[in-house]
């Protein structure tokens, strides 16, 4: 089946082991939210997938449609059909935004001409009018100065401008006040037209009130530890994750922290001894 | 070089204004109202002499080019000087005088043929009340040596604006000095660099307060790439009693590859409390997160580099306005560095 597939996937980073064998399928036309508690993996894995240069694959395969995706280059991901809203997207100053996406788009065109100016600017002006931004956008310096739901909604700009084959978006609903929550969700879910894959990363359930997922995956200690339906969120909106923890008698589910403490513990240790 | 490869080569299109300074002539056509040019074979005695006053001693000018602005003249179309280096060795003498109160401004293109050797001294004297607003740039051969010196004297309550544009192959070494030498004088120095393969430049920029209540601003905006090395200097100095003057400082700088250099040495003399003073440095590398989320949207990590120094080189917008002239420096930044 069309989609990302990813298989038993570890990463690291700065030697810390963060991810620690994901294995999580994105099926174009489907929409799947993963959860889980601050520090569990969930934006290393957006990162690893999108071929962010600070993280290293250690084992693991990832495809899209079939092709090996961790043989890419970054570009050659997105211009393959990937594509992620970040969770804290850089601040380019000097770049306007719509120099930026028009620059984009092109590169996408591999072969054929650059995108009509009169169409990109119809386009662009359009996906501001859905996104109820600021009429200047396109001349601001691209996330300068932007306030974190404009960051947001500028993602999302970006994507309806992109149209990618899987959208994977990093907690796009924190630090949107409600009005902004449903323009960003009304836009997200206008662009599922059944070949869309959407990853969704969120903390909360009301992102769903706006986009429905098929599947719901928890994340801990590096790894998806529950998958579930829609119901999976709800239980965990109210009841929080000690319950999952329980189940599957996990102790600390954060990634980095247990390592740390060890070479603490060490380093205590000898020092006491030396004393 | 860049005269063969690039189809946009420097040009001034709209010749309106436009002075030409080809072996040691200087051909004049349309001259803005209130500019009078000359040349040593015509100039009278008498501006001679005006000029002694703030122009080197040195002899032995193979071109020159005098400028006087008359006093009082209101801002008009701009002089454009077109400097063409058609031997092997150059000594270009360019003196522009602005009378009181008289406004201009001059923008000035130099460029060469074959490799030279360019010795030019540039003197400027803003007097009383006048402003003068002057933009150059150049794009000479990679075997080129091109020695600049600037040197301008601004009077009480005058305006002085200098934008440098070194584009070209050649190596090269700028110095620019400026003398505020009456109460709110002001001065700002703005100098773009672009440097590839292995070229070697030196911008030297100095701002002497030599009056009370005087202003001054250093901007260095450099990118160095490849195997070349870009040194940018400023050097503030604000003697005793020279109260209420602002200096300020800006030295931005991109470093491109493992094996370019780029350095930066802001100094800021001052012995007078009662001044306000500040500089800034940003010399570096493109920033990871900045590169990666413009790949991560589909540009390659060229087109990617080469938006974020646009970018950076969003100043040059401002220091050239003819659209010609912008669309080749776009060429030349592309042709330069995005290789
Ligand atoms: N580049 C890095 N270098 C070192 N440690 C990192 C790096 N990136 C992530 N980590 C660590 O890996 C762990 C997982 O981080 P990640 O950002 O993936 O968590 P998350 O699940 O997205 O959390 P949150 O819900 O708070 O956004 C954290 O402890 C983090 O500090
Ligand atoms: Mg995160």
């Amino acid at each position: 089946m069309a989609g990302l597939r990813i298989e038993n996937l570890h990463a690291e980073a700065e030697g810390h082991r963060i991810l620690r064998g994901v294995d999580l399928c994105i099926d174009a036309g489907k929409t799947h939210a993963i959860m889980g508690p601050n520090g569990t993996g969930k934006s290393t894995l957006a990162s690893v997938i999108m071929g962010h240069p600070r993280y290293k694959v250690t084992e693991g395969k990832i495809t899209l449609d079939g092709e090996d995706v961790l043989a890419m280059t970054t570009d050659e991901r997105a211009r393959a059909g990937l594509f992620l809203a970040m969770q804290s997207p850089a601040e380019v100053p000097g770049v306007t935004n719509s120099d930026f996406i028009k620059a984009a788009m092109d590169a996408r065109r591999e072969g054929e001409k650059n995108i009509p100016l009169f169409r990109f600017i119809k386009q662009l002006d359009d996906a501001v009018a859905a996104l109820k931004m600021r009429e200047d956008l396109p001349h601001r310096y691209l996330n300068d100065g932007f306030s974190g739901g404009e960051k947001k909604r500028n993602e999302i700009l970006q994507m309806r401008m992109l149209h990618p084959k899987i959208a994977i978006l990093d907690e796009i609903d924190s630090g949107l006040d409600v009005d902004a929550l449903k323009i960003v969700g009304d836009n997200v879910t206008a662009m599922k037209d059944g070949k869309l894959g959407l990853l969704l990363i969120t903390h909360y359930q009301r992102l769903l009130d706006y986009i429905s997922a098929d599947k719901v995956s928890v994340m801990m200690q590096g790894r998806i530890v529950k998958t579930g339906d829609e119901s999976l969120m709800k239980r965990i909106d109210t009841e929080g994750y000690d319950w999952i923890k329980e189940e599957l008698g996990i102790e600390d589910e954060r990634v980095v922290p247990d390592d740390d403490e060890r070479v603490f513990l060490e380093k205590c240790a000898t020092k006491e001894a030396l004393e | 070089m860049i005269a063969e490869q690039s189809a946009v080569r420097l040009r001034f299109v709209d010749k309106t204004g436009l002075v030409s300074l080809r072996d040691g002539r200087v051909l004049a056509k349309d001259l803005p109202r209130g500019l009078t040019l000359y040349d040593e074979k015509n100039v009278p005695e008498a501006v001679r002499d005006s000029f002694r006053s703030f122009t080197s001693e040195e002899e032995g000018f193979s071109d020159t080019l005098y400028v006087v602005a008359e006093a009082g003249l209101q801002k008009g179309p701009p002089l454009r000087i077109m400097l063409e280096r058609t031997r092997e060795t150059f000594r270009g003498r360019i003196a522009i005088y602005l009378a009181k109160e008289a406004q201009a401004e001059i923008r000035a293109l130099a460029i060469d043929e074959a490799k030279t050797l360019v010795d030019d001294t540039w003197d400027f004297f803003l007097a009383e009340g006048s402003s003068l607003v002057f933009s150059t740039l150049s794009a000479y051969e990679e075997e080129s040596m091109a020695r600049t010196r600037r040197r301008a004297h601004v009077h009480e309550n005058a305006t002085l604006s200098l934008d440098t544009g070194a584009l070209g192959d050649e190596n090269a070494h700028q110095e620019n000095r400026f003398f505020l030498k009456g109460r709110k004088a002001r001065a700002r120095s703005r100098s773009v660099v672009l440097s590839a393969k292995r070229q070697e430049t030196v911008v030297k920029t100095l701002m002497a307060h030599e009056a009370p209540a005087t202003e001054s601003l250093i901007e260095h905006y450099g990118v160095a790439a490849d195997e070349s090395f870009l040194a940018f200097e400023a050097a503030t100095r604000i003697e005793k009693g020279m109260k209420k003057s602002s200096a300020r400082q800006k030295n931005h700088g991109v470093i491109l590859g493992e094996k370019a250099r780029l350095d930066a040495n802001p100094l800021l003399y001052i012995d007078e409390y009662d001044v306000e003073a500040a500089h800034g440095a940003a010399i570096g590398r493109i920033d990871e997160e900045e590169l990666y989320y413009l790949m991560s949207r589909g540009l390659t990590e060229r087109d990617a580099q080469m938006l974020i120094i646009q970018g950076f080189l969003a100043p040059l917008d401002k220091l050239v306005e003819e659209t010609d002239i912008e669309r080749a420096v776009r060429g030349l930044v592309t042709e330069k560095i995005g290789r």
